[in-house]
């Protein structure tokens, strides 16, 4: 566990050296500040539902955007030779990467806690639904990671893993609108796969654990998946 | 000690090393050498335990590189053929990770990175960028790196590569430094090279070993060896 840890102070290291991950938070917080703004002051509205019902399509970009290098720069640059000869197991390499990675999106999510402690200062929220919509937040930010670590691992180009992650994402984001098409039985199970209704489940405040499970499933499945895809690029 | 028994490595219908033997003792500085392709980069992958062995078996210091590769990786200090570095970090940083990524304690780790920039001679550029550094600075970070943790074998893929005459010079000290403490394979097509620091050499050509000896035992130049033996 060790290793992992140091890995994971490594990639955050090299993530924060990077240009790239300082103009994606910046938009992050930009997008995020004028959604959770604007009502309070257009419309006299204290509440956090602008600033949280468009995270799951928002992080459909924030998310592959960071996690989109962590793989494919080390095949391209062929620093993996290097990560693999350390005395390191394959699956500490691969979370290594994901707490880096859940490292810098836990501290923009860190960053927002500035509007529900502006809303402790104009108005009353809830804090059950303000405790549900972090868990759903960080929920959302590890299946998506997990989901961005995968792409990344198929490609040595960082674009073509930027757009897979996000078409995975994407996917899972449209899934509940897509079983509204689908036929009663069908659109139940469809419609539990999607993320939407995990992710507003739990932020209404509602901890049910079906939709821990519902994350803590996805994201071991994808980080399984990636540490297969790794080992078989490597040993190719 | 390396051990190597029937090694066969294959991808598809390609067949990268067939069937190889050999043994390298502790202490020898032995050279890989062949044409480009014939499978010396392959062979160190293989030792290294970076790539699996389609057959065969293979121990490096006493360690199978399958079954005990976490193990065999604490034992050896590894220099890649492409040199891949972390070119985001500066060069303290990056022998810093390298010393906590092998777990190495804090206490030690601090002397062994002094030890290690002294020998390589990077102490003009221990706080540059990666990216900044010339071929034969690259060269020595990574050469820093795989001796950063005292390894007692070391493999380098034609550590210098790249390197001007005066930096060859003094990777080749550096590992007659080494020699009497350490076992060193390493590949190369460097004829002299292998000449000038190699107690004996392999000569491997389309995955197989044709020739194994002292550079001086042939009785010929190596050069004329190298040539007959490589030849279509």
């Amino acid at each position: 566990m060790k290793s992992v840890w140091t890995l994971a102070r490594k990639e955050l290291t090299i993530l924060l050296n990077a240009p790239a991950t300082y103009v994606i938070s910046v938009v992050f917080m930009l997008i995020t500040g004028w959604l959770f703004v604007s009502p309070l002051f257009q419309v006299n509205q204290s509440t956090l539902d602008t600033f949280f019902r468009p995270l799951p399509l928002i992080f459909t970009f924030l998310v592959p955007a960071l996690t989109m290098r962590s793989f494919s720069e080390e095949f391209k640059s062929g620093t993996i030779e290097y990560l693999s000869t350390l005395p390191l197991e394959d699956h500490e390499i691969v979370l290594g990467k994901y707490v880096a990675a859940m490292g810098l999106i836990g501290l923009l999510v860190t960053f927002t806690l500035v509007y529900p402690l502006v809303l402790l200062l104009v108005g009353r929220p809830d804090p059950g639904q303000l405790f549900g919509v972090y868990v759903s937040i960080l929920g959302l930010a590890s299946f998506f990671t997990a989901i961005g670590l995968c792409a990344s691992a198929v490609t040595r180009n960082q674009v073509v893993a930027f757009i897979l992650g996000f078409f995975i994402c994407f996917t899972f984001f449209l899934l509940s609108r897509v079983a509204d098409f689908m036929p009663g039985f069908l659109a139940g199970f469809v419609r539990g796969l999607s993320v939407d209704a995990h992710f507003d489940a739990l932020a209404r405040g509602v901890l049910d654990t079906r939709d821990v499970l519902y994350w803590v499933t996805g994201t071991a499945f994808f980080l399984a998946a990636a540490l297969s895809v790794m080992q078989s690029k490597k040993w190719r | 000690m390396i051990e190597v028994s029937q090694l066969t490595k294959t991808y598809g219908a390609t067949v990268a090393l067939d069937h190889v033997s050999f043994v390298v003792q502790p202490g020898e500085v032995v050279g890989l050498l062949g044409p480009n392709g014939a499978g010396k980069t392959t062979m160190l992958k293989i030792l290294t335990g970076y790539l699996p062995p389609s057959d065969g078996s293979a121990r490096v210091a006493n360690y199978d590189v399958l079954d005990q590769s976490l193990e065999l990786r604490r034992r050896i200090g590894y220099l890649p053929e492409t040199n891949p570095l972390y070119e985001e970090l500066a060069v303290y940083e990056s022998l810093t990770w390298t010393a906590r990524l092998r777990g190495m304690p804090p206490a030690d780790a601090e002397g062994a990175i002094r030890l290690a920039i002294q020998v390589c001679g990077l102490q003009s550029v221990i706080g540059k960028d990666i990216a900044h550094l010339s071929k034969g600075y690259r060269q020595r970070v990574g050469l820093a790196q795989a001796i950063l943790h005292d390894p007692e074998i070391l493999i380098l893929d034609e550590p210098t590569s790249g390197l001007d005459p005066n930096q060859q010079d003094e990777v080749h000290a550096l590992i007659q430094t080494m020699r009497q403490r350490k076992t060193v394979l390493l590949s190369t097509h460097i004829l002299s090279e292998a000449s000038r620091v190699c107690d004996r050499v392999l000569i491997i050509h389309k995955g197989n070993i044709v020739a194994d000896g002292s550079p001086a035992g042939f009785g010929r130049p190596l050069e004329d060896v190298f040539r007959e033996l490589t030849r279509s």
